[in-house]
């Protein structure tokens, strides 16, 4: 769909990734939500060695980030589509306003369809989780003269970062 | 010319907008070929939109329940619910939502229910500033007119047209020519936007009352930041958004996208309960405003009704012939555009409105192939027509001359060939013109002075007497065909005599379809009565129904079901069919012979097939196709167009003519490299067939029996 979905067999690999997407877009500012894996891989440690400020989502140099970090509640792999909780931590701002968005899943958060991640959307409702997005590839745009964009408001590049 | 229409001359100028021309064909056949594609390999498709139109029936219903239940849950949610019972109600809730928080910049997401109230104007007003944020909207907004497409709003500008906006809005000396430029120019300029905004206006594609959650369907991302970066988000929707479930939801979703424009899924669905977004809680509110705004009057009106179950997917207005030639501001109303968009002005705007535009309807029915919730949008527009009657006594002359050829084929052919010369004398069409609107250029077809039914009475065929099959047909010879083209109803019996089979008429009225396409319901119902009344004795004593005129056999088949009592309607319609259509289901049943043994000498005989819409709607043209193709003796072509754009009595009125000729000429740019005979099961099809590009076109029936004929002559 336009995104990237990098598997990778450990946590090493997911962190030189990230360093290696850092690196390339020469990103010194990034949005990092507050989701379960970012603390089991240590983000915000990786961070503050590659000299990456972190931006809080209500400051209001938040347009300024060039990177976005989430996690996901699922992926769904027939249609490359991310579905985000927001009440999980993965951000309504950090999937949007930078240009790049990474997000980190593991395998087993992999969905077949749209009607199996369905289920896990259901249960995260019935925990009293209100928010929520499907993403599919980057943002895009068609209204000038039928000529595709990407990037248009949201993100240009969209990478899954899959652990075992 | 004194007092012409004035829809003519909008016409004129849509035709003749080389511009638009271009951007309505990339487009509207752009999507349709994309929503095919990704509906090709589907086979859920049918079961989904079965079920999606059952979950709108279900709650349209009872919707008064689902949205108390909405209400309760989204305010449960930490939301707040605003009921408006028409666009002023609503309006002056957000302008004071404003003004209590002291707003100043509002951002917006593309709504349709927004323009439908004139919310921007309103706000304005109010000295509030409103950006739209989706691109194409953005455009619009800048040039200060009204989107032109429900998913494309700005299909009409060209890249120079939005650089010149672009220019102005952002004071550039030299803005960009090149979109991508153009496009990143918009979203910086729209970042500072999102982020200094107090308010964030979006519509709502569904809210799902169990868990109190709205839903947006988009690509652009510009709804995800209008509803996550200000501290206040206000989501506007029809009573008709409300779904009951998430699992509701889902149906939708794998359909609306896919119609839409193709996609499998939209680059961004927010599912938003309540308050969300960046700022932390006690920071940040959410308002639903549901606004009526004659929705109710569509409801309470069981004709119309069916009106409330669309999503606005747009895939009926990219398929649809007149709107493919003309685009949304002339064949739209005040917001809603097309076909549906007719029904939605009756609601929200009233009669008149609708009326406006309701002639541009040729009711082809290609659109009920693609609505994901199976809308009758002809029959809607039907009943518009119908209801407009009484509005304006302008147009009945006309009208009441299409809709009642019955009486009058009858006396052109008592009288023809006088009836014919004069029909051809320029006083005589000038008159025609002048009173019943019917364009002075256009070719009318030509009185039979031996109508088919003479002839089928009169005639003294041996083998009516020596065919002896098991099947027997009643066979409905349409008005069209009986005083127009004798010809083709005289092969069809000569081949299914052939075939074995025995046939007699059908002592028929007109179907009612003439009558319909005028709308006049009471007069198509009279003839439906009568027709199903003698068609229900003729099945009961075993008899198929066949005819070859696919307009009249598909009111047969789809239209009597809105006329009379379904169960009956049913009966007739299970065992009704066009000649070739009868054809496919005798092959398919071996009952047919001759079709394998039609093999050629030398080399295949090149056809080309145009297809008819109505028959595409019922799905008899699939058959055809498959009837055509398992010919040894032909290599037949299919020519895909949305319509021929003559449709019946459509291309010859005035008003219309103009657009009806710009449709075939598309048609004819698709014939133009193919070699071969062309065949055209539409009566008025082949009418414009012929003007548009010179070439004969026949019914298909009579090419088969020609091939049969030539048969027999090789072995005697």
């Amino acid at each position: 769909m336009g995104g990237v979905a990098k598997a990778v067999n450990n946590r090493e690999e997911a962190i030189g990734y990230l360093v290696d997407v850092l690196r390339r877009h020469r990103a010194k500012r990034v949005i990092l939500s507050n989701f379960p894996l970012s603390d089991e891989l240590g983000l915000e440690r990786v961070l503050k060695q590659t000299s990456v400020e972190v931006i809080d989502e209500e400051a209001d140099d938040v347009h300024k980030a060039e990177i976005g970090l989430t996690g996901v509640l699922v992926a769904i792999a027939d249609s490359g589509t991310l579905l985000l909780d927001g009440e999980a931590g993965d951000g309504g701002v950090a999937s949007i306003l930078p240009p790049v968005h990474i997000a980190f899943l593991r395998e087993s958060q992999m969905r077949l369809n749209l009607a199996e991640a369905f289920i896990d959307l259901k249960l995260a409702f019935a925990q009293g989780h209100k928010e929520f997005v499907l993403i599919t590839g980057p943002s895009r745009t068609a209204d000038i003269e039928q000529t595709l964009i990407l990037g248009v408001h949201g993100p240009k590049e969209i990478h899954a970062v899959v652990l075992p | 010319m004194k007092g012409r229409d004035p829809m003519a001359q909008e016409i004129q100028g849509a035709i003749h907008n080389a511009n638009l021309q271009e951007a309505l064909g990339r487009v509207t056949e752009g999507i349709s070929f994309l929503r095919h594609l990704a509906f090709q390999d589907f086979p859920e498709y049918e079961k989904l939109r079965t079920q999606a139109r059952h979950i709108k029936e279900e709650t349209i219903a009872n919707l008064d329940e689902y949205l108390k239940i909405l209400k309760e849950r989204v305010e449960g949610n930490g939301g707040t619910v605003y009921f408006a019972q028409d666009g002023a109600q609503a309006c002056r809730y957000i302008m004071e939502l404003a003004k209590r928080h002291k707003v100043k910049r509002i951002v917006k997401s593309k709504s349709m229910t927004a323009e439908e109230i004139d919310l921007n104007h309103a706000l304005e007003e109010a000295s509030l500033e409103v950006i739209e944020t989706d691109m194409g909207e953005r455009i619009v907004q800048l040039a200060r007119e009204r989107p032109s497409h429900l998913i494309g709003p700005a299909i009409h500008k060209t890249k120079e047209e939005v650089a010149e906006l672009f220019a102005r809005w952002l004071k550039l000396p030299e803005p960009p020519r090149d979109v991508q430029a153009l496009t990143h120019l918009a979203r910086n300029a729209l970042q500072n936007a999102f982020l200094s905004a107090d308010m964030g206006i979006t519509g709502v594609n569904f809210a799902i009352a169990e868990t109190g959650t709205i839903v947006l369907v988009e690509n652009e991302g510009n709804i995800r930041l209008t509803t996550q970066l200000p501290p206040i988000h206000v989501a506007l929707m029809g009573i008709e958004k409300v779904i009951p479930s998430l699992d509701d939801l889902l149906v939708y979703l794998a359909l609306l996208p896919r119609s839409g424009t193709g996609q499998k899924l939209t680059s961004y669905i927010s599912l938003l309960s309540g308050p969300s977004g960046r700022l932390s809680e006690g920071n940040r509110e959410f308002h639903l405003v549901i606004i009526d705004n004659g929705r109710s009057r569509l409801r309470n009106d069981p004709d119309l009704r069916e009106t409330l179950y669309c999503i606005r997917c747009g895939a009926c207005l990219n398929i649809c012939a007149p709107y493919q030639g003309v685009g949304g501001h002339v064949y739209g109303g005040r917001t809603y555009m097309g076909g549906i968009g007719c029904a939605w002005e009756a609601g929200v705007s009233g009669l008149k409105a609708a009326a406006h535009f309701n002639g541009l309807c040729t009711t082809c029915a290609r659109c009920t192939e693609v609505c994901p919730v199976k809308i009758d949008i002809p029959w809607l527009n039907t009943i518009i027509r119908h209801k407009a009657q009484k509005l304006d006594s302008r147009l009945s002359l006309s009208q009441k001359l299409f809709g009642r050829t019955e009486h009058l084929n009858a006396w052109g052919s008592r009288l023809a060939p006088l009836s014919n010369w004069w029909l051809r004398q320029p006083l005589t069409r000038t008159l025609l013109g002048k009173l019943f609107h019917i364009d002075p250029s256009r070719a009318l077809p030509t009185f039979q002075r031996q109508t088919f039914v003479r002839w089928f009475e009169k005639r003294r065929n041996p083998q009516r007497l020596t065919s002896n099959g098991a099947r027997k047909v009643a066979f409905f010879p349409d008005c069209f065909t009986n005083h127009f083209d004798p010809e083709v109803a005289r092969a069809a019996v000569n081949v299914l005599e052939r075939s074995g089979v025995r046939v007699r008429l059908v002592p028929y009225r007109c179907c009612g379809r003439a009558a319909l396409s005028q709308g006049f319901i009471e007069e198509a119902r009279k003839n439906a009565e009568h027709n199903v009344s003698v068609l229900l004795a003729l099945i009961d004593e075993g008899y198929d129904i066949v005819g070859v005129e696919p307009s009249c056999i598909s009111a047969v088949q789809t239209d009597y079901h809105h006329l009379l009592e379904r169960d009956a309607a049913e009966k007739v319609a299970q065992a009704s069919y066009e000649i070739m259509e009868y054809l496919a289901l005798l092959r398919r049943r071996g009952e047919l012979r001759w079709n394998s043994e039609l093999v050629s000498e030398q080399q295949k005989m090149k056809v080309i097939f145009h297809g008819h819409c109505q028959q595409k709607a019922t799905g008899g043209n699939t058959a055809v196709i498959e009837f055509l193709n398992s010919l040894p003796t032909l290599e037949t072509q299919l020519v895909e167009v949305s319509c021929c754009g003559m449709a019946g009595s459509f291309g010859y009125k005035r008003e219309y003519a103009g657009l009806s000729r710009h449709l075939a000429q598309k048609l004819a740019r698709k014939l133009e490299g193919l070699e071969g005979r062309i065949i055209a099961s539409g009566f008025s099809c082949r009418a414009q067939i012929q003007e548009a590009t010179g070439r004969a076109a026949i019914h298909p029936i009579v090419l088969m029996a020609e091939l049969l004929e030539h048969e027999a002559q090789k072995v005697s």
